[in-house]
């Protein structure tokens, strides 16, 4: 069933008229079914956009049809002008853009004019089968779980909790902090370096604030999406200690007989069975180690609890599952440092004195195992000739092609501190392949230099070995070639931060990817790389990927803000989503594999679409081999039309044509461009609009040099940066296939072309479009 | 007659040090219990004022400690202290009090050796000095 | 207010025996009592659990007490649970004084017994007198407007400007050029992605990206977006959640409302000068739209070199030209400011030729010629005689790294090198491509493979020191003289780009004189704290992103935008500032009008008044009672650390 439709010209205050003949356009129109109403306008980018609207409301027509500038500069005005009116212009209107695609790119009016008929004539196609665009509108639960309890996590929280949100911390230690406050001190060194001094008032923030529940030694075990949210199963470890009665006197810890190696101090300093990770802990709580206590593995000892003046200690605790409803989860779980025992090069775990900067840290840690005292771990005298390797594990492409980014500093740092507050008389030499002491960060790297003489050496570390008992050394190769070799008493190895071991299983229960290096993959890596392809799923901190404090608590802080912006509004989707016509479905699931989006999951009754991941490029429908999905206002049936009715128009006019099939984002703004700089292109190429070339099947390419097509051009986004992720990769193999196929029964291969440009590639699509124009209509 | 004893003030800032000296009792890092800790928000709220109000309370020390420099929660606090204390010992020398009865000192809420070790110091710096000399003219 | 006598209440904590072990809390208790208003004093074994506390709730209502003096381990534990029972008694949380007795006094006096207790009378005795000093703290709440201004219409600020719009706020977008973008748009294409500069953020719930050019129209059209192109902020009053701005919005003598870009203006202007957007490698009329994807697509006039023939004026279809359009003021009230002032790159003038040969060029420059929709299409030349080069050479960190120009690093020109360097070489695989480097500063996850790909297409990276550069009159080639690990050589090009530094935009002295916030030397705008205040700066309402605080990648610029908008939600939650006000107070009959509180506080909370007295603006205060101390009339003081109680304390820990 057709629908009836009001056309409306603009003429961009009479300018239009030199380029185009808007009276044969008008009569054209009058006389093409299903128009009820044609009108002139001069500008519906200003003063006209009301009167356009009340103009469609009085003419009764089901849809708009709007021949005029660039819709993406004239639409919004319309909008905003039915929005004032109460009219929701989603799914009336059907654009067409009469200067830019047309007026100021062909070569005089009547090429103009006729170029602007076949346009016309594919968009009332369209307008004649607009249904209204339907709307997901989903109002989520204004709570937030934040994984993760080091500086990101504790950021984030902080910023949302000071918005007003209840927030859920979940930490998988006994204590939050994380990295960041195991470390002793921080860049950029002339501020407040101590890391607890930072990382202490925030911590003591997250215990203050009543709208944050913090849970820590706790473990996020699984979680299920609704549409108002996450339900999220939360595993509570027994700390064996009763969290209300501990006042963490720490008499248990004093009395517990065994002690083993303390991960806080990296392994260079005990601790007990029972134990608090760190003086500075937050919850200052007891925590029974059961994989190491007595009592556990060997049912014997029961000295805390005998001990313990507030018999808080109990054996029997078992784990709790909590269950959590959330609106936005935010993923904050930090990084590991690079165990570089796999680099045999390098001697670490052979020779003691080959140590790692997180090591180093502990060393130079007055509340650490030496209470600050530097010294060599193998015979405990302090190093003078102390060596720091920078990049291992980094910039490497046998362990971690990407750079760490805050190695170079945080060797710099050390450095200095070895220098100003233990031995002003060490000799320090740190090998690098760049210092990468970025923005203000030079300032530490001059000082370090010039100021502290350290010793700076580039070159590439080939082997660290023993001469003599106690002394190391390290043979490099340096730029020239030349192997050099420097003594040490103290290696220091600046390795890279690399992904949590856990984040693989968090992915899993999250339903979120990892990059090629397993941090968590960011939406998108320039504009937004705290969300995920999950709404409501954020990422923050050096899960994400390396950086350091500053750049952490930013992205967290930006995090919050996102996810803030998701519980609090009402949140609302146009929704394009593919239809299912059960009874062509074959059950074959190509559809599922193909979506960019994971959106499609296959069931008995075919395809089930989730309206939050779907984003409408279609590439699903344009893979189905029985045409059993269809994109609401994109159906095939519809495209094969429109592709016609061009087609025809053209005979009737006695004009070539050339299909040219663009997709909604770089190539509709490269059409409109092109019109920007008024660049002349082959008048025949009329363009046809499809949400992405993911969405346009082989059959549609044939059809049209079927209907007695010239040529077909496909036009989409550059292959790596597809809006929609696949389209454009599996567009191009679509037209490789056909122009094989074509050859192959005979015909002419390069009559179908496919350009993958990005919005500004004026020239290169004239190229295109020139060699086109030469190829094609010189037959 | 008995050992001299000194009581010493010690201004403690609520951001770094004070935090230290919790971390002191926790891992149970003894120092003498001659200093007797106040709470301030930044050391640049102590003003010479209070300093004086403490020798002439017969203090015979004070201690004012703030955070590490260009860690001060209120951009500079720190430094207007040292330097409000730089000022006041010129003045302390002219009303026969010596200069060395007042320090300051920043620590970073991780120099839990260097905050102890400066009040040991201190303790028995002012040992040596003797009681103040205040609390003597006023007879007590 | 009606004076109540103190009826104070002292709870001594045993904390099982940790206490009391070292503290003889017996004669502690019988000590406290024989102090001055002290009506109740009791032992506890452990204050901190539920019992306890219901207990200290029970005698507070029991025996009427109206302070609170709890000697127990550090006020950091348990200080907030206390103040909760205090409030739950019916009793203002801010009469509650505790004395450390754990952590600084038992647990490391616990070789010292008789000191420790000794000690520890001291110490409840300062609680004591202090407690008697305390005064009821309210709570205030100041009305905050929920708008925000934003100064800089680069992406940092349209990103800043939409989250906050479509977070509720009403929001003014300040730009001091004609047209919104910025650098971004100037950058061709732009990494880590190597898509088109106008690439940019997606909705929340529509993944895909959006055109900026479609990104740029959203916030002109959002409802609750205001923009204001072609003006500058001009005065600031006021304190977060009600700050006055004025702001000065230049003519740009085409009217917005009424202009379609349909461009016959330009046709007909008689003036053409070079466009500093591509610049100068194209010409502009003096009646212009800097590039075809600038918005709003509007036209504006250069009154630098028009000459007001009115030829414009004529042919305009909707007369939307007024060459005599004035000035104008604006005023507005926000609740915040969020500077996104941005950067501008160095010009090398006379270093290295640039100036006198036009084939010295910046790698903006070479930007502009790499952007396919630039003036030359994309398409690699020569600017002295438009012919394709065949030896270019890069020297990085021109006017960066370098004490005589900017001492610090700009941190995104070795990846805008590379970036070029591989695009050239994509496009022009013949074309030799020689990098001149200190250190290749590509760093973190996304950029590193710049440098391998660069390796992998043949870029020749040359570390070391430039040392001349000379033109060679007969070959036409630029010889580089530089030293590498000790040796001299020699390279040459017929293409030079420099890769200068970046300094803060036009402008940024004179806005932070205006917003009274700090600069470093090199005039970029410095954050309060970078751990613990990245964003915020020295003004409580203020904050900072994108390359205001220096040379940041696009993502970090976008992530700072939003992380500012976190802290304007933050600070304007509710659409309140509430506050405890633990503040400055002023008394004014002591006042004197020095003004040394005013210049001694460094969140400019203190402003003295016309009548010659300190106001303290309460929303500004951050607590530290510089001003209480600096003050020498003893006029200023920081409520629940005045003077009288910080010397109770005194007198407490020191007399017998």
């Amino acid at each position: 069933m057709a629908i009836s439709i009001n056309v409306a010209f603009c003429t961009c205050g009479g300018v239009l008229e030199k380029y185009i003949d808007f009276n044969e356009l008008e009569n054209y129109v009058k006389h093409s079914g299903n128009v009820v109403n044609v009108k002139k306008y001069s500008a519906l980018c200003t003063y006209d956009s009301e009167k356009v609207i009340q103009d469609f409301a009085k003419s009764g027509a089901k849809t708009l049809l709007i021949a005029a500038c660039s819709k993406y500069i004239c639409l919004p005005m319309l909008e905003k002008a039915a929005n004032n009116l109460g009219i929701d212009l989603a799914g009336l209107v059907e654009f067409v853009n009469i200067r830019e695609q047309c007026a100021w790119v062909c070569n005089g009016k009547r090429e103009a004019t006729d170029k602007a008929k076949l346009m016309i004539v594919a968009a009332l196609e369209r307008a004649k089968e607009l249904k209204p665009v339907k709307k997901l509108r989903i109002k989520v639960k204004e709570t937030i779980l934040v994984i993760g309890g080091g500086v990101a996590g504790i950021q984030a929280s902080l910023d949302l909790a000071n918005q007003g949100f209840k927030v859920y911390l979940v930490e998988s230690s006994p204590s939050i902090g994380g990295t960041a406050a195991s470390l002793y001190r921080t860049f950029p060194t002339d501020e407040c370096d101590c890391a607890i001094c930072v990382k202490g008032s925030k911590m003591a923030e997250i215990i203050a604030n009543p709208n944050i529940e913090l849970l820590t030694y706790c473990e996020v075990k699984e979680v299920k999406r609704y549409p108002w949210g996450f339900k999220v199963k939360v595993v509570k470890k027994p700390r064996y200690v009763n969290y209300d009665r501990c006042t963490g006197c720490g008499i248990c810890a004093e009395k517990c007989p065994k002690t083993v190696p303390n991960e806080w101090d990296k392994g260079l300093s005990q601790r007990k069975a029972i134990y608090i990770p760190f003086p500075h802990a937050i919850p200052f709580k007891y925590t029974i180690d059961s994989s190491q206590c007595l009592h556990f593995t060997e049912g014997s000892c029961n000295i805390c609890e005998e001990v313990c003046p507030y018999n808080a200690i109990d054996f029997n605790q078992k784990p709790e599952e909590l269950e959590l409803e959330v609106g936005a989860i935010i993923v904050a779980t930090g990084f590991e440092e690079f165990d570089p025992s796999s680099l045999p090069q390098y001697g670490y775990g052979k020779y003691k004195d080959v140590i790692t900067q997180l090591q180093l840290e502990k060393l130079l840690d007055p509340l650490g195992p030496t209470g600050g005292r530097l010294v060599r771990v193998s015979d405990g005298k302090p190093p003078s000739k102390i060596v720091m390797i920078q990049c291992v594990g980094s910039r490497d492409p046998k362990t971690n092609p990407y750079c760490s980014r805050y190695c170079c500093m945080e060797a710099i740092k050390n450095s200095i501190l070895i220098k100003t507050e233990h031995n002003p008389e060490a000799e320090i030499t740190i090998l690098y392949k760049d210092v990468r002491a970025y923005g203000r960060l030079e300032e530490f790297y001059v000082q370090a230099k010039d100021k502290y003489g350290i010793k700076f050496v580039k070159g590439e570390v080939t082997r660290v070995y023993e001469d003599k008992p106690g002394s190391l050394v390290v043979e490099y190769q340096d730029p020239l070639g030349n192997i050099c070799s420097i003594s040490a008493d103290l290696v220091v190895l600046s390795c890279a931060i690399v992904p949590k071991e856990s984040s693989k299983k968090l992915a899993k229960i999250l339903g979120i990817e990892l990059d090629e290096y397993g941090f968590f993959k960011e939406l998108d890596e320039k504009v937004s790389n705290v969300e995920t392809k999950v709404p409501g799923i954020f990422i923050c901190g050096a899960c994400q990927g390396p950086k350091n404090i500053p750049e952490t608590l930013v992205q967290a802080s930006a995090a919050a803000m996102l996810a803030a912006f998701h519980v609090s509004q009402c949140l609302e989707k146009k929704l394009s989503l593919p239809v299912l016509e059960e009874e062509l479905c074959a059950r074959c699931g190509l559809c599922t594999i193909s979506c960019p989006y994971n959106a499609l999951t296959l069931t008995e009754k075919g395809p089930l679409v989730d309206e939050l991941l779907c984003q409408g490029c279609g590439t699903c429908a344009s893979v189905c081999p029985n045409n059993a999905l269809n994109i609401v206002n994109n159906t095939n049936e519809l495209m094969l039309k429109q592709i016609k009715a061009v087609i025809n128009e053209a005979k009737s006019l006695k004009r070539k044509v050339v299909i040219t099939l663009c997709c909604e984002e770089c190539a509709h703004t490269l059409m409109d461009s092109i019109g920007f700089y008024r660049k002349k292109y082959l008048s025949e190429a009329v363009p046809i609009f499809v949400p992405c070339l993911g969405f346009l099947s082989i059959s549609h390419i044939l059809a049209a040099l079927n209907y007695g097509a010239d040529g077909v051009l496909l036009v989409g986004c550059p292959l790596e940066r597809c809006h929609f992720e696949q389209g454009a990769k599996i567009a191009k193999r679509k037209v490789e296939l056909i122009k094989k196929v074509l050859e192959e029964i005979g015909l002419i291969p390069d009559k179908v072309e496919i350009v993958n440009l990005s919005a500004t590639m004026v020239e290169r699509f004239l190229e295109v479009s020139n060699k086109l124009a030469a190829r094609l209509l010189s037959r | 007659m008995k050992k001299f004893k000194p009581t010493i003030v010690a201004f403690l800032c609520r951001w770094s040090a004070y935090g230290v000296a919790d971390i002191a009792g926790i891992s149970r890092t003894g120092y003498p219990s001659s200093i007797r800790i106040i709470k301030v928000p930044c050391s640049g709220r102590v003003s010479p004022l209070h300093i004086l109000q403490a020798f002439s309370n017969g203090a015979d020390g004070v201690l004012i400690f703030g955070c590490l420099e260009g860690g001060c929660h209120y951009i500079n606090g720190n430094l207007r202290a040292m330097n409000r204390v730089k000022q006041l010992k010129k003045m302390l020398n002219t009303v026969g009090l010596n200069s060395d009865r007042l320090e300051m000192h920043l620590v970073g809420s991780c120099n839990l050796n260097k905050l102890v070790n400066y009040m040991k110091e201190f303790t028995e710096k002012i040992r040596k000095l003797g009681p103040n000399p205040l609390k003597l003219k006023e007879g007590w | 207010m009606m004076e109540v006598n103190n009826r104070v209440g002292v709870f001594i904590c045993r904390c099982g025996t940790e206490i009391a072990k070292v503290i003889d809390t017996k004669s502690l208790k019988e000590y406290a009592e024989n102090l001055p208003e002290v009506v109740f004093a009791t032992e506890h074994d452990f204050l901190c659990f539920k019992e306890g506390l219901e207990f200290l709730k029970d005698a507070i209502e029991k025996y009427k007490l109206n302070r609170i003096v709890i000697a127990a381990c550090s006020p950091r534990l348990h200080e907030i649970t206390f103040r909760k029972v205090l409030e739950k008694a019916g009793l203002n949380p801010f009469l509650l004084e505790i004395a450390n007795i754990r952590e600084q006094c038992a647990w490391v006096h616990s070789d010292d017994p008789e000191g420790a207790t000794e000690k520890a009378k001291h110490l409840l005795k300062a609680a004591v007198l202090r407690a008697t000093t305390l005064e009821e703290i309210e709570e205030a709440s100041v009305p905050a407007s929920f708008s925000v201004l934003v100064i800089g219409g680069g992406i940092a600020g349209i990103t800043a400007a939409l989250k906050l719009a479509e977070y509720g706020f009403q929001v003014y977008l300040v730009e001091k050029n004609a047209t919104l973008g910025g650098k971004v748009l100037q950058l061709g294409t732009v990494f880590p992605t190597e898509d088109c500069g106008v690439c940019m953020v997606p909705y929340v719930l529509e993944r895909h990206r959006k055109c900026l050019f479609k990104y740029v129209q959203m916030v002109l059209t959002h409802p609750r977006i205001k923009v204001f192109t072609k003006s500058v902020v001009e005065n600031v009053e006021g304190f977060i959640g009600n700050f006055k701005v004025t702001i000065r919005k230049n003519p740009r003598y085409v009217d917005e409302e009424k202009c379609v870009a349909c461009g016959i203006c330009e046709e007909v202007c008689p003036i053409e000068v070079p466009n500093e957007f591509d610049l100068g490698l194209s010409t502009r009329k003096a009646i212009y739209m800097p590039s075809p994807h600038v918005l709003p697509r509007t036209y504006v006039i250069d009154e630098d070199c028009c000459n007001k023939c009115g030829e414009c004026v004529k042919i305009c279809p909707f007369n939307a030209i007024n060459l005599n359009e004035k000035p104008q003021r604006i005023e507005l009230n926000v609740g915040a400011i969020v500077v996104a002032t941005g950067f501008k790159e160095f010009k090398p003038k006379g270093i290295y030729g640039y100036g006198s040969y036009p084939d010295v060029i910046t790698q903006l420059m070479l930007a502009r010629m790499l952007d396919p929709s630039g003036p030359t299409g994309g398409r690699l030349v020569r600017v002295s005689d438009g012919k394709p080069p065949s030896k270019i050479v890069m020297i990085q960190c021109v006017g960066s790294r370098d004490p005589k120009t900017n001492p610090y690093c700009s941190n995104i020109c070795c990846t805008i090198a590379l970036k070029h360097a591989r695009n050239i070489k994509e496009l022009y695989p013949g074309v030799e491509v020689t990098i001149v480097y200190k250190d290749i500063r590509v760093a973190g996850k996304n950029y590193e493979k710049y440098y391998t790909i660069c390796e992998k297409l043949g870029v020749r990276f040359v570390k070391g020191e430039v040392l001349s550069v000379v033109r060679n009159p007969e070959s036409e080639m630029f010889e580089v003289e530089l030293e590498s690990y000790g040796k001299r050589m020699k390279l040459f090009a017929d293409l030079l780009v420099l890769s200068c530094g970046f300094t803060p935009s036009n402008g940024a002295r004179e806005l932070a004189e205006v917003l009274n916030i700090n600069l470093r030397q090199d005039g970029f705008f410095v954050a309060a704290h970078p751990k613990l205040a990245p964003i915020e700066t020295n003004v409580n309402g203020i904050f900072l992103c994108g390359a205001a605080q220096g040379p940041v990648y696009i993502a970090e610029a976008v992530n700072q935008a939003i992380a500012a908008s976190s802290k304007v939600a933050m600070s304007l939650a509710g659409g309140n500032v509430k506050t405890y006000l633990t503040k400055a107070i002023v008394n004014e009959n002591y006042c004197i009008g020095c003004r040394v509180c005013e210049m001694s506080c460094p969140f400019n909370a203190v402003k003295v008044s016309s009548q010659g007295i300190s106001r303290v603006i309460e929303t500004m205060c951050r607590e530290c009672g510089i001003c209480a101390a600096e003050c020498p009339a003893g006029a200023m003081q920081l409520r629940n650390y005045r003077d009288e109680q910080i010397n109770a304390t005194i007198t407490g820990v020191l007399k017998e």
